[in-house]
């Protein structure tokens, strides 16, 4: 201990000092102490005038700055520890810091899964299409393939958190493309055919001298030079025709004037994020100038260069800028688009191609028309309408209103009395007083869903203190947590009350407590639940009690049954459309997924949205439906032959 | 040196004893708040998150569209030259004036309609939006008799064949029989019944999709025709109506 004070006196500035002072050169410790000695008090004598008091701020800094200097130069020159003592030490070798995981997988209708980290950056926009649905018509829920193959009109898409990290926040939205111009834009690009023969006042037809270089569509502008006019054409016109069918001329023009018309150019972006597909919609706006255009080929993630139709009519707009510093005009595009069908919706059939004469793709007036709903239904009873009818205002049990297009499972026989339907998977909503009507060939028959609100106890009947009531079948109503029920009667009955909430196909009641009653076989089990009568939600297949007819005819298995209450409801309903997803939630609007804690309540104040992978709230499942309305009134043919392109987008954050 | 000593007079002059101590001290830790809020809100950004898209659900609409071919001859569509907003009014006329020449003939005339949509017809239905009477051009005797009006003594049926011209399938005017009566049914009943899209004569389901339903349309001048009847014409148009509900 000795031999190491003199060692960090030898150390300090004014050690270090007295040590060169003389000469370096000191037979012992003991005379270089007492060099340092003296040196220190000369030192004091020469620093008295401007000593620092002890009541100085700087006093303690210095003395900790001082001390700390010691110990990090005693530190220094110790480092290899060669003493010729004793020593002991131990190392904590091999720590790592491993950073943790969110990464989430999406599921369509049980199929491939799909993961975020194969996508650029854990943002995977490959994933399978929701819905392939073809071959629509108004007031039918469902469709077909282009393979003619019936296809459900709803989808389920089960999201999982597979990372080790919770994800504090859960994101619904449109995937729009926003993005940049990396230079300026050239839109108002033109070509010109010379005139190939006399045109008169109010022709509707012009005759070129050679083939045009593209395609026009019908209500292009062109413009006729000689005395200048601008005239729209009335009919598509193909590359290389020589005739162009155009509203009247108000004035005469010879085979020396010419047309000019739009051709496709490039509008050139940064880098997109996002794919933008044929035929959709490329919005490029600046300043308070904006012009549509539609993209006539598909730019996928990485382009730099979107390649977009002549347009329709000349730009607001010519000198669009841009840089690739993303800060020139902004390129986005609206999510839903519409196209004409090119091939018929069976083999053979009229396509949008052959119906454009009436049909329209302006203003994508199908992603208008088409009803959307996001129902999520957890296998706890958690339910909530996400999006859709029933949704806002949030409808009791958070039911969105859902078609169903379904089958009988056990045939129905004329003249029997019919007080349950058997149906196949439930691709929508059943809710008590719904009208289910069945229907094969010519015949037809409405059922009216009831409620009876009873049921009985399972041959395995519950013994004394048993908290888990079996019953002979599903309840055929969801009941939230709390519900009271009933169990037996007479002097044996008991009053319970629920503990977590089923959904109809349940086949057991969990209570809160024990029953202080054995119960056997074909006892009765009465309930009653607040929120009113609501019943199924998407689930498998089952059983559902309806007002007691009798068979108007026989129907089989191959009947189809639909809930025409349902679609009578969304028939009314010109809100709830894919269009107006897109305005309501693009991803600066996304839609907030809280966990649901109930029927149709959220828990906004959830710390973890989509638990880590393994944990029990680490998927979420959602049911997208989709129904084309049938309005009252007038005929809905400009929707004939058209295709709604859209999207979705699932999200989550750490934080 | 002069900056040294600039420093050390503030801080002589900045020291505890200063009476703006407190408040510098204040200012210090607030410049040092902002600072790491400043980094800490750079930071915000430095989290995880996932996504996975969805994109491609196409949803299309299919077609209905109707052809029309009269006597086997050139189909005639719905969305074909004239027409608006698929309905086409100028598909061929079935008859022509001066067709029917005497008491007790029948002319007929076969049409097929054909689904090209891709979606079935639930219901098709028929109606005759106009009739107007009118004397024949070249009748040399004009007898008053309106073959539109309530005394017209024209009679017709309209006949459902499996094929053009082929067997009887049902009798859809007047209803009731497979084979329909030569005598038929009144023609004016006919016209002033089934008028419009709301007044029509119904003829149930079909086309299927790309399937083709055939009809005889008969126009009958009774053998009791009265010479009333004479030099008198009817011009009158038939439509057919598809739609993809019942």
């Amino acid at each position: 201990m000795r031999l190491l004070k003199k060692l960090l006196l030898v150390l300090t500035p004014k050690g270090a000092a007295a040590f060169l002072a003389g000469g370096g050169t000191f037979g012992s410790f003991d005379e270089l102490a007492a060099a340092w000695r003296k040196a220190h008090k000369q030192e004091q004598k020469r620093v008295a005038a401007a000593y620092v008091p002890r009541d100085h701020g700087l006093y303690r800094a210095k003395k900790i700055l001082l001390a700390l200097m010691a110990v990090g130069a005693a530190a220094y020159f110790m480092g290899d520890g060669t003493f010729a003592s004793f020593s002991a030490e131990t190392s904590n070798a091999g720590s790592s810091i491993a950073s943790g995981t969110l990464t989430m997988t999406n599921t369509v209708n049980g199929g491939t899964t799909c993961f975020s980290y194969n996508g650029v950056g854990n943002v995977n926009p490959n994933c399978s299409a929701v819905l392939t649905l073809g071959n629509l018509a108004p007031g039918t829920f469902g469709g077909t393939t282009t393979g003619g193959v019936a296809v459900s009109g709803s989808s389920q898409i089960v999201v999982a958190n597979t990372g080790s990290i919770d994800a504090a926040k859960f994101y619904l939205y449109a995937p729009q493309v926003t993005g940049t111009a990396s230079a300026n834009i050239t839109d108002n690009a033109t070509a010109s055919a010379t005139i190939g023969g006399s045109v008169a006042v109010g022709a509707t037809s012009i005759t070129l001298a050679s083939g045009l270089a593209n395609a026009l569509s019908l209500g292009t502008q062109v413009t006729l030079s000689g005395t200048s006019e601008t005239v729209t054409l009335t009919a598509d016109a193909a590359q290389s025709a020589t005739t162009l069918s155009v509203s009247p001329t108000q004035f005469a023009h010879t085979t020396s004037n010419t047309v000019t018309y739009p051709i496709p150019f490039n509008i050139p972006v940064n880098a997109l994020q996002n794919p933008i597909g044929a035929g959709q919609q490329v919005i490029v706006k600046q300043s308070t100038h904006s012009d549509i255009f539609q993209a006539d080929t598909a730019a996928p993630i990485g382009a730099v260069n979107v390649h977009v139709a002549a347009p329709l009519t000349p730009p607001s707009f010519t000198t669009y800028t841009g840089n690739a510093g993303g800060t020139g005009a902004s390129i986005s595009t609206i999510d839903c688009y519409d196209s004409r069908t090119t091939v018929g919706g069976i083999t053979g059939a009229d396509s949008g191609t052959n119906v454009k004469g009436f049909d329209t793709t302006a203003n994508n007036q199908l992603c208008g028309t088409l009803l959307m709903s996001v129902q999520e239904v957890e296998t706890g009873g958690q339910t909530y309408c996400w999006s859709g009818n029933g949704s806002s205002p949030e409808s009791p049990l958070g039911m969105c209103t859902a078609p169903v297009s379904t089958s009988l499972t056990s045939p129905i026989t004329s003249g029997n009395s019919v007080s349950t339907l058997a149906l196949g998977a439930l691709n929508g909503n059943i809710r008590s007083g719904d009208t289910l009507t069945v229907t094969e060939g010519a015949n037809s028959q409405s059922f009216t869903v009831s409620y009876d609100g009873t049921d009985t106890v399972a041959a395995a009947g519950s013994g004394v203190n048993a908290t888990t009531l079996p019953l002979t079948s599903q309840l055929g109503h969801a009941l939230p947590a709390g519900t009271v029920v009933t169990v037996g009667s007479g002097g044996s009955a008991d009053t319970m009350t629920t503990s977590a909430a089923v959904l109809a196909t349940a086949t057991s009641l969990t209570f809160t407590s024990g029953m202080p009653h054995a119960h056997v076989s074909g006892e009765t089990v009465g309930y009653s639940y607040p929120g009113g009568p609501y019943d199924r939600f998407y689930s498998g297949a089952g059983t559902i009690p309806v007002s007691t007819v009798t068979a108007n005819a026989s129907y089989t298995t191959s009947a189809t049954v639909v809930d025409t209450t349902e679609l009578n409801t969304l028939n009314g309903d010109q809100t709830n459309d894919v269009a107006n997803f897109d305005t309501l939630h693009p991803s600066s609007g996304e839609v907030l997924l809280y966990p649901p804690n109930g029927y149709g309540t959220l828990n906004t104040t959830a710390p973890v949205w989509l638990g880590h992978s393994g944990s029990s709230n680490s998927t979420r499942t959602f049911y997208v439906s989709v129904y084309m309305p049938k309005p009252s009134g007038s005929n809905q043919n400009f929707l004939q032959g058209l295709s709604s392109a859209f999207g979705l987008t699932w999200h989550i954050d750490q934080l | 040196m002069s900056l040294v000593r600039g420093i050390r007079h503030i801080r002589q002059r900045a020291g505890r004893t200063s009476p703006t101590w407190a408040l510098k001290k204040t200012l210090v830790s607030m410049i040092v708040l902002g600072s790491m809020s400043y980094l800490t809100v750079g930071g915000v950004f430095a989290i995880f998150n996932g996504t996975t898209s969805n994109l491609g659900s196409t949803v299309a609409s299919g077609t209905l569209a109707l052809s029309n071919s009269v006597n086997s001859g050139a189909a005639c569509f719905s969305y074909g030259t004239g027409s608006t907003g698929n309905a086409n009014p100028a598909c061929s006329a079935f008859f022509t004036n001066g067709t029917l020449r005497y008491p007790g003939q029948t002319v007929t005339t076969t049409i097929a309609i054909k689904n090209t949509g891709s979606l079935n017809t639930q219901d098709l239905i028929l109606y005759a939006p106009t009739c107007n009477s009118t004397t024949s051009p070249s009748a040399a005797y004009v007898g008053g008799t309106a073959l539109c009006g309530s005394s017209s003594g024209l009679q017709m049926y309209v006949q459902e064949t499996t094929s053009s011209g082929g067997a009887a399938l049902k009798c859809l005017y007047p209803t009731g029989l497979t084979t329909c009566a030569a005598a038929g049914a009144s023609f004016y009943n006919f016209v002033h019944s089934a008028f419009s899209v709301s007044n029509y004569l119904d003829l149930g389901a079909g086309p299927a999709a790309g399937a083709t339903r055939y009809f005889t349309i008969a126009i009958i001048l009774p053998a009791t025709a009265l010479s009333a009847m004479q030099g008198e014409e009817a011009d009158f148009s038939l439509t057919w109506h598809a739609q993809t509900t019942p």
